[in-house]
């Protein structure tokens, strides 16, 4: 609250009062020593004043405190006695801290968070107040595109405009973000200058970016189709410079949402014999089987995966449907 | 040097910016010569804004331009003394904000009104609150940390802190604007904000009319920006629900700070003049009172258009048009899917973008990246910016996307050019297509509408309309018959003519708020 160029004076005339006073004092010249001592205290009470905030309930009695400060053990006494309330005063009232503090008034009015994905489908579809429906809009942005694109796409049919905004500018931000990922790993690839291995590694980001473009559902149909095909492209590039399961895996996901199972069936055997978990790959190989129709399979392939269960708890009652297991 | 009669309020708009309330205003300057026009730009970043992209008509006799990235610049601490009077009619006026204007009884209301009188008459002047109370000022600082306390602790007082700073400092800036813009018979924002604050401002200290245009809702657009501003959430909690209720504390102050801007500008406007009833409707839920709204439509240069239309070639061509800035709020990638559901049917087809990317290079690449993987990349032309005149004659349809509109020119400027127009179902577009009103109904169809994000019904609306001679026919008359009824130049113009009169006459009366203060 002080200007620094004026605390810079008071300091420096405090100083100088008070050094040329302790000069004449050790010099034997009492009346001048008391004199600049005098002048140094208004000196030293504006600064104190200026220093301290508005509220301070100290600060009304600084004034006769600095006046009294320079007598033996009187004036340390008023001292102690003054600062003492400012010491002990808490800054919140007894009994908060920053753990129990009450929601605001806005917060506690306003609708709580939609916690999963079919809530936040109720509310868009169901709820009457416009205010739960931005909220349940709001709320997708904490989820993954996979899970939070199709109702962002649901939104767009509700009655309100601000709501089918909302849902279309979250959307629009996550494709705008993913395609701005994949020119960047397009420009860092087109560098001369890369280990084999960075170049293997920066091919299977794009290869994965591009099936985030699809999966996400932000590619459709045609583009879709060719969202895929560049997917492909970009693993099978990763693959040719570095043995990798995971561009393995990816590469039978593109050729499974490609319709091509055995494609998809060779790519997982490579990602096993690369050393990827049957966790991982046993659903994959299940997948394919039930896409080529061989669904005697499907049960044995799911059971090769005893940590899918463990790693994937949503795909519990499936593995138990396909394994027999609730039969019982 | 001549009083204007009119000075226009402009926030991002012209003439930096293209786009459709900037050809508006350019049309309404340049349509009533008889006026003297001045113009006072307020724009956010002067980084934002080039060249002028309109030449000034012969009637504008003065402009300026303000940026608020200055309104914290220039600003040494020092101590300064909070004057009680003035802090406590702020506090009384952010009560009154608090409250919404609704539920008041009647004894606080009366103390509210004269209260936000007061502050808006006083800002930034001797006696009332200036900037260095507001940054420097103890008292301030006390009634910043009381009101934390109680009602945004679960955001950090830093940031809270800040979010204060940033919402409040530019008003102050435009209260010290408000003192040095130059004399006007009448003000007309074309938007609350911050120009309608100006506005606002001008109207209690020069004791002249405001006049308010909307043509969208700036209210509703804040708040779609905030609830997507990313920049709210803090960075520095830990979890994700945390950072997320704390930037809910955050965007609820910017949005709550814009919606007490607009309805002291709609406290301080009459008329409030909306383009079309949705949004007319939209001002009432705001807060703008019914009596002062009402709705002058847009027009356009009939006889300019009708060359448009005489230079059209026989037979309906294969051309689907889009003209618009290329910006996400167009969806023009939902325009270049529907030109692929088209092509699928018409072979033949070609869809001719017309506008500029200027404020977003980004969003053309991506719809460029979506047209070749399409494989529309020979069908779908990017045409930059080009005389509508001119483009007209070669469209068969024109297709508005997008997802959020007033009451677009384009559509009316395409229809006296005889294109028939297939618009997504926002703003004031079915009326538009379909007519408002009985007689405007009986007039036909000039087009279809389809839900917006959709490529399928767009293209198949459109595909409807191009191999159907007969129904593009009755689309085009019906288009020709409503814009030249409804939607000529001459009647928007005669309006605001009325408009401007009314206020001329109302004007030159003693500042209202000096007048309270010498009760």
């Amino acid at each position: 609250m002080l200007a620094r160029s004026e605390r810079d004076a008071l300091v420096a005339g405090l100083l100088l009062c008070e050094a040329a006073s302790l000069a004449s004092a050790w010099s034997g010249r009492g009346g001048p020593a008391l004199a600049l001592h005098a002048l140094a205290l208004p000196l030293a009470l504006a600064l104190a004043r200026r220093c301290c905030p508005a509220s301070w309930p100290g600060r009304a009695a600084l004034a006769p405190t600095l006046l009294v400060a320079t007598l033996p053990a009187a004036g340390a006494l008023l001292l102690v006695l003054v600062l003492l309330p400012a010491w002990r005063r808490p800054r919140l009232a007894p009994g908060s801290n920053v753990l129990d503090v009450g929601a605001p008034r806005e917060i506690e009015s306003a609708p709580a968070p939609v916690a999963d994905v079919r809530g936040i489908r109720d509310v868009l579809v169901s709820s009457c107040s416009l205010a739960e429906r931005l909220e349940a809009v709001l709320a997708l942005r904490r989820l993954p595109a996979r899970a939070a694109v199709p109702i962002l796409r649901l939104a767009f049919a509700d009655r309100s405009e601000d709501v089918r905004l909302l849902a279309f500018a979250d959307l629009e931000r996550r494709e705008s973000k993913l395609r701005a990922r994949v020119q960047e790993l397009r420009a860092a690839v087109a560098s001369a200058e890369l280990t084999p291995y960075r170049r293997a590694h920066l091919q299977r980001c794009l290869a994965q970016e591009h099936w985030e473009l699809v999966h996400g559902g932000f590619a459709q149909g045609a583009v879709g189709l060719r969202v895929l095909e560049s997917a492909a492209e970009h693993a099978e590039a990763s693959l040719a410079l570095v043995p990798s399961g995971s561009a393995a895996v990816l590469l039978a996901r593109v050729a499974l949402r490609q319709n091509r199972p055995q494609t998809a069936w060779r790519w997982l055997e490579q990602a096993e014999r690369s050393g990827v978990s049957p966790a991982v790959c046993a659903p994959l190989f299940a997948e394919v089987a039930y896409a080529q129709r061989r669904f005697s399979l499907v049960g044995s392939l799911l059971a090769r995966a005893p940590l899918a269960r463990v790693r994937r708890p949503r795909l519990s009652p499936l593995l138990d449907f396909w394994t027999g297991r609730d039969a019982s | 040097m001549r009083v204007p009669d009119v000075c226009l309020l402009l926030e991002g708009t012209y003439p930096f910016v293209r786009g459709g309330v900037s050809s508006w205003v350019h049309q309404l300057i340049s349509g009533l010569p008889e006026l003297g026009f001045s113009l006072v730009f307020v724009g956010g970043r002067r980084a934002d804004y080039g060249e002028a992209k309109y030449p000034l008509p012969h009637n504008v006799v003065h402009h300026e331009s303000h940026f608020l990235e200055d309104a914290l610049h220039g600003y040494e601490p020092r101590p300064v003394r909070v004057p009680a009077a003035p802090l406590a009619d702020s506090e009384l006026l952010h009560e009154y904000l608090r409250a919404r204007g609704r539920g008041a009884p009647a004894d606080p209301l009366a103390a509210w009104e004269r209260a936000v009188d007061s502050v808006l008459a006083q800002l930034e002047r001797p006696g009332g609150l200036g900037v260095q109370h507001f940054l420097f000022g103890a008292e301030a600082w006390d009634v910043i940390e009381r009101r934390h306390l109680e009602e945004s602790r679960l955001s950090s007082f830093v940031d809270y802190f800040w979010t204060l700073r940033f919402i409040h400092a530019p008003l102050f800036q435009l209260a010290r604007i408000a003192e040095r813009v130059p004399e006007a018979r009448s003000y007309h924002s074309v938007s609350t904000g911050y120009a309608g604050f100006l506005g606002a401002l001008l109207e209690r200290r020069r004791g002249r009319p405001l006049i308010l245009s909307e043509h969208g809702i700036y209210t509703k657009e804040r708040r779609i920006d905030l609830n997507q501003a990313e920049w709210l959430e803090p960075k520095a909690l830990l979890g994700a629900g945390e950072r997320a209720r704390a930037a809910a504390v955050l965007r609820e102050l910017w949005i709550r700070s814009f919606e007490s801007i607009g309805r002291l500008v709609y406290r301080s406007a009459r008329p409030i003049i909306s383009l079309y009833e949705g949004n007319r409707a939209r001002q009432h839920e705001e807060g703008a009172s019914p009596e002062r709204t009402r709705i002058i439509v847009n027009g356009i240069d009939l006889t300019r258009f009708g060359r448009a239309l005489a230079a059209r070639p026989p037979g309906i061509p294969r051309v689907v048009g889009l003209v618009g800035r290329i910006v996400p709020i167009k969806d023009i990638k939902t325009f270049i899917r529907a030109i692929g559901v088209l092509a699928q049917e018409l072979p033949d087809v070609v869809g001719w973008i017309v506008g500029g990317s200027e404020e977003g290079a980004g969003y053309e690449q991506e719809c460029r990246e979506l047209a070749l993987g399409l494989g529309l990349g020979e069908r779908i032309e990017f045409l930059g910016h080009r005389d509508v005149v001119e483009v007209f004659p070669g469209l068969g349809l024109l297709m508005l996307t997008s997802i959020s509109e007033g009451q677009p020119l384009c559509l009316l400027e395409a229809f006296a050019s005889g294109v028939p127009c297939v618009a997504t179902d926002v703003g004031s577009c079915r009326d538009l297509i379909e007519g408002q009103w009985p007689e405007d109904r009986a007039l036909g169809c000039a087009g279809a509408v389809a839900p917006f994000a959709d490529a399928e019904a767009l293209g198949g609306a459109a595909l409807a309309l191009l191999s159907n001679p007969a129904q593009w026919r009755a689309c085009q008359a019906a288009a020709l018959a409503r814009v030249q009824r409804y939607y000529g130049e001459r009647r928007m113009l005669d309006a605001y003519r009325d408009v401007y009169r009314e206020a001329l006459a109302a004007g030159w009366a003693a500042p209202a708020a000096e007048l309270a203060w010498q009760a």
